[in-house]
């Protein structure tokens, strides 16, 4: 009997295994099934087979829509939001900047308006900047892309892939079909670029800026912020800098020191690896961060940027070196991830930081923390300035007004693509806009009687749109599906308005302190590829933090870090000169 | 002549044959569970690690994702990807500091599970000993991850060892950002975390060894000293040769996990070892597989002959070798 009981034991643990193995194996078929199709209907799935429709609600003009039973015209958001969602779909997503283990579906009432006007479903999965890169290179590279990706556009890539299929093309009469989302690329000059050689759309880019567009040559919006109180306390003179609204570096470490020597605190800078690269970007050319680090030079021919004393980066590499050394910034900056180093000024409280996404958010959300955390007024003890060289030039990438883009899968069952479109061209309208940007018609915001947009929050516990659904469920997919927020930002009621009026000053101060380059796009460029580029490729930022932290003589180790590199770079500089140099 | 002789001598060696199958089948009958056990794991070395060589042909191809791994082109000419790689400075390097790297394990971590094994063996009271073991075992089941947050946290700027040399009046000492502290650490991070596991083999070595051995040792008056020394270590030698040979096949693999997490922006320039290498030319590249493939291969190939010769040189040296 006990002999017995063990061979049944040992069979069902041998059945287990091998069942666990299957299942292992089986994932992959079963993931490549169509989402959406598996499954019988829940019972709340069930009741979404109507699309919600929104109240009557009033147009951009103010006036009264559809209340007369008027068919709206074509490419208008109600003529969008009325067309047949009846059937529901879930389109899969991948992309960074969004929240794990958020609903994105029916999580908040932002979410579920969105859900249910359009009857449409996310399947999404959480990428990191971290592995953003990784994860799309493996899913593209396998062709098992999901439905929709937002990718960090790269030209030689974008050759290869769009040459093997491994991207949806877009019907030739989709322009017509979706008007807005068209417009929205107009704004991108490497939309066209693209199209023209690529023979039709694969890729749609996301603007950073559409209605202000070029409110910024270079598109680039990373700020210093300073503490003005610290600034008295220590007796360092910022009278200049808000003058001017700019800042150099050498006076920006001069700051620091101040406040260190008068003991306000240990360690007055607190960025991460990518902020000290964003730091050497707005200050020098061809850095290999934001901006690419091979240009042509006057002479015609191709150059590395970090080679090239003319360009600056070792200048700027020597000053954050020399930041590190004398103790101004937090000794294991590298080790700080994300946005991490931001409550470090707005929370914990320390002399500067340098950050830039959203502009005028960036300031409001500093206002707020500070003023919960810190119990300051940021508008009387904080200021904030453009990073400028010695010659008070702002650099930054060639523009082309985008950042990321999306692709589609090739296998996209045409209907989704059809119900992702209409989403897509619905953002893009003004209407959309708003309701990306400040939650749900009606309840979140509304029109006044002069038809500009009114921030019903204001006043409320919530206050705005991203207090509201805080926790990953503002911006969530909408928010950056194809216009970009950075473009509201100016015209946001739902932020302080010192915000908004601060980031326009800065941006009339920069559109006359960008750098000329930063109008030229190399487009020969942007379309080459080779596998000399790619085993040239190399994080910039983490370059850069090892030459800082390096012990030594900093001269030495620069040159011997270019003399190191130079044997993956001349190959690619010989092949860029042999095909394009004059 | 010669034809005749070997069809005549075919029938016994067929017989012989199929009398040996017989046998085999008979016992797989008589022992089924034992087999039954066994087949989840051939068939993971079948789908995991078999099927999956057919893929090294991608070394020699450029791979396009739309035709996959078999209707991809062969490279032009067929050792491209070779070609760009032995020409590659970083890929160089990276085969030395690899190879600096498991030579340092080797010599400095490869003896400590046999150290802590002779140690616990020794321990006189069963639970004591029971309890270092379960101590000693349990890092191994923590993840790299968890293993260099803990890490971080005891070894940063402001964690634990820097505020107590601080607050005693030292220096801080930036433990996470040096290069030349990135190797001692691995080596200590890796001893106190597969130290007490790997422990586990040469125990139940230790508990294999005849006690009549040691009872005579004891009517001889040996010391516990000379007992460990003449009698446990001699006794474990062959299971320590083949765990040395095996170390040795892996002199090319670092252990991605280990260091892909302790590795950071300051010390990047020591801990890019052929993982590492594989790791930035496959994803932070523009992914190109067909290049990866070929690293990959190169270092099997290296892996595999050093795990031969070791194993012909641990056999020459009259040791134990992996077939015996």
């Amino acid at each position: 009997m006990k002999k017995g009981m063990k061979k049944v034991l040992a069979l069902l643990l041998a059945s287990v295994m091998i069942m666990a193995l299957a299942s292992c194996g089986g994932g992959g078929s079963s993931s490549t099934e169509p989402a959406g199709t598996t499954g019988a209907p829940s019972k709340s799935e069930s009741n979404q087979t109507e699309p919600a429709k929104t109240e009557p609600a009033q147009t951009e003009e103010g006036s009264s829509e559809n209340g007369s039973g008027e068919t709206a015209e074509f490419g208008t958001w109600q003529e969008i939001i009325s067309r047949d969602y009846s059937k529901k779909l879930t389109i899969e997503y991948a992309g960074p900047q969004l929240t794990d283990g958020v609903d994105f579906n029916h999580g908040s009432e932002y979410t579920d308006w969105w859900s249910t006007t359009f009857n449409t479903e996310w399947d999404a999965t959480v990428l990191t900047f971290e592995n953003w890169t990784q994860r799309l290179n493996t899913w593209i590279n396998a062709d098992d892309l999901p439905d929709w990706c937002v990718w960090n556009f790269n030209a030689g890539d974008a050759n290869n892939y769009v040459e093997q299929g491994l991207f949806r093309k877009f019907p030739d009469d989709w322009k017509e079909r979706w008007p807005n989302v068209a417009a929205s690329q107009e704004l991108c000059p490497l939309a066209k670029w693209c199209e023209e050689k690529y023979g039709g759309t694969y890729i749609i880019f996301r603007p950073v800026f559409a209605n202000n567009y070029p409110a910024d040559v270079i598109v680039g919006h990373m700020s210093v912020y300073l503490r003005t109180d610290w600034a008295e306390k220590a007796g360092y003179d910022l009278s200049k800098n808000i003058a001017s609204n700019t800042i150099t570096l050498d006076e920006f470490i001069a700051y620091n020191q101040a406040v260190k020597d008068a003991g306000i605190t240990e360690y007055p800078f607190y960025g991460s690896t990518s902020v000290y690269t964003s730091m050497i970007d707005s200050v020098a050319e061809a850095t290999g961060t934001g901006q690419v680090a091979f240009y042509k030079g006057s002479d015609g021919k191709y150059h590395w940027g970090p080679a090239e004393e003319e360009t600056g980066v070792k200048e700027a590499v020597r000053k954050l070196k020399k930041m590190y050394d004398n103790g101004l910034v937090y000794p294991d900056f590298y080790s700080i991830v994300n946005y991490d180093y931001i409550p470090y000024f707005n929370a914990s409280g320390v002399a500067a930081s340098y950050a830039g996404e959203g502009i005028a958010a960036r300031g409001d959300a500093n206002a707020r923390s500070m003023k919960e955390n810190l119990n300051l007024d940021y508008w009387k003890c904080a200021i904030q300035l453009i990073l400028v060289d010695d010659n008070g030039v702002n650099h930054g990438d060639p523009s082309t007004n985008y950042w990321a883009c999306n692709i589609l899968s090739p296998d996209m069952d045409d209907e989704k693509f059809e119900r992702l479109m209409d989403i897509w061209d619905f953002s893009c309208t003004d209407y959309g806009q708003l309701c990306v940007r400040m939650g749900v018609p009606k309840k979140d915001w509304d029109y006044d009687k002069d038809g500009n947009p009114v921030n019903l929050l204001a006043g409320t516990p919530d206050e705005s749109v991203s207090v509201k659904y805080a926790n990953g469920q503002a911006p969530v997919i909408y928010g950056n599906m194809v216009i970009l927020s950075d473009d509201f930002s100016f015209a946001n009621p739902a932020f302080d308005e010192r915000a908004r009026k601060r980031v326009v000053e800065l941006y009339k101060t920069r559109a006359q302190i960008t750098s000329v380059r930063g109008e030229e796009v190399d487009w020969d460029f942007l379309g080459y590829s080779s596998q000399a580029l790619n085993l040239a490729t190399m994080t910039y930022g983490d370059e850069y933090a090892n030459i800082i932290t390096k012990a030594g003589d900093f001269d030495e180790n620069y040159d011997q870090w270019v003399k190191d590199k130079m044997a993956l770079i001349q190959p690619v500089l010989d092949d860029l000169n042999e095909k394009f140099a004059k | 002549m010669a034809r005749k002789s070997k069809s005549t001598e075919a029938g016994p060696r067929t017989a012989a044959n199929s009398t040996g199958i017989m046998k085999t089948l008979i016992l797989m009958k008589k022992h089924w569970q034992i087999y039954v056990l066994l087949a989840a794991p051939i068939l993971w070395y079948i789908l995991f690690a078999y099927y999956p060589l057919a893929g090294l042909q991608l070394a020699f191809k450029t791979y396009k994702a739309k035709l996959g791994i078999w209707e991809s082109p062969w490279a032009d000419p067929l050792w491209q990807n070779y070609r760009a790689l032995f020409k590659d400075a970083f890929f160089w390097r990276s085969v030395r500091r690899t190879l600096l790297i498991n030579f340092g394990r080797l010599f400095i971590v490869f003896p400590f599970p046999i150290i802590l094994a002779l140690a616990l063996n020794e321990l006189r009271l069963k639970k004591s000993k029971k309890v270092m073991q379960t101590v000693f075992t349990f890092p191994h089941f923590l993840s790299w991850v968890i293993v260099v947050a803990i890490m971080r946290n005891l070894l940063s700027v402001d964690g634990l060892v820097n505020v107590l040399l601080k607050t005693s009046g030292h220096d801080t000492i930036n433990f996470l950002g040096s290069e030349p502290l990135f190797q001692p650490m691995l080596y200590i991070t890796d001893i106190w975390k597969s130290a007490g596991y790997s422990s586990i083999i040469y125990l139940s070595a230790i508990s294999g060894i005849d006690q009549d051995q040691y009872e005579a040792a004891d009517v001889d008056g040996a010391t516990r000293w000379q007992k460990l020394i003449h009698i446990t270590l001699p006794n474990i030698m062959p299971t320590i040769s083949i765990m040395f040979i095996l170390a040795t096949g892996n002199l090319m693999t670092n252990g991605f996990d280990q260091i892909f997490n302790m590795s950071n922006a300051a010390t990047k320039n020591v801990a890019e070892v052929l993982d590492m290498y594989i790791y930035r030319i496959t994803f932070q590249a523009s992914a190109d597989f067909g290049f990866s493939t070929a690293v990959s291969l190169f270092r099997s190939v290296i892996n595999m002959i050093l795990l031969a010769t070791a194993n012909k040189l641990s056999k020459m040296l009259g040791g134990s070798g992996l077939f015996g």
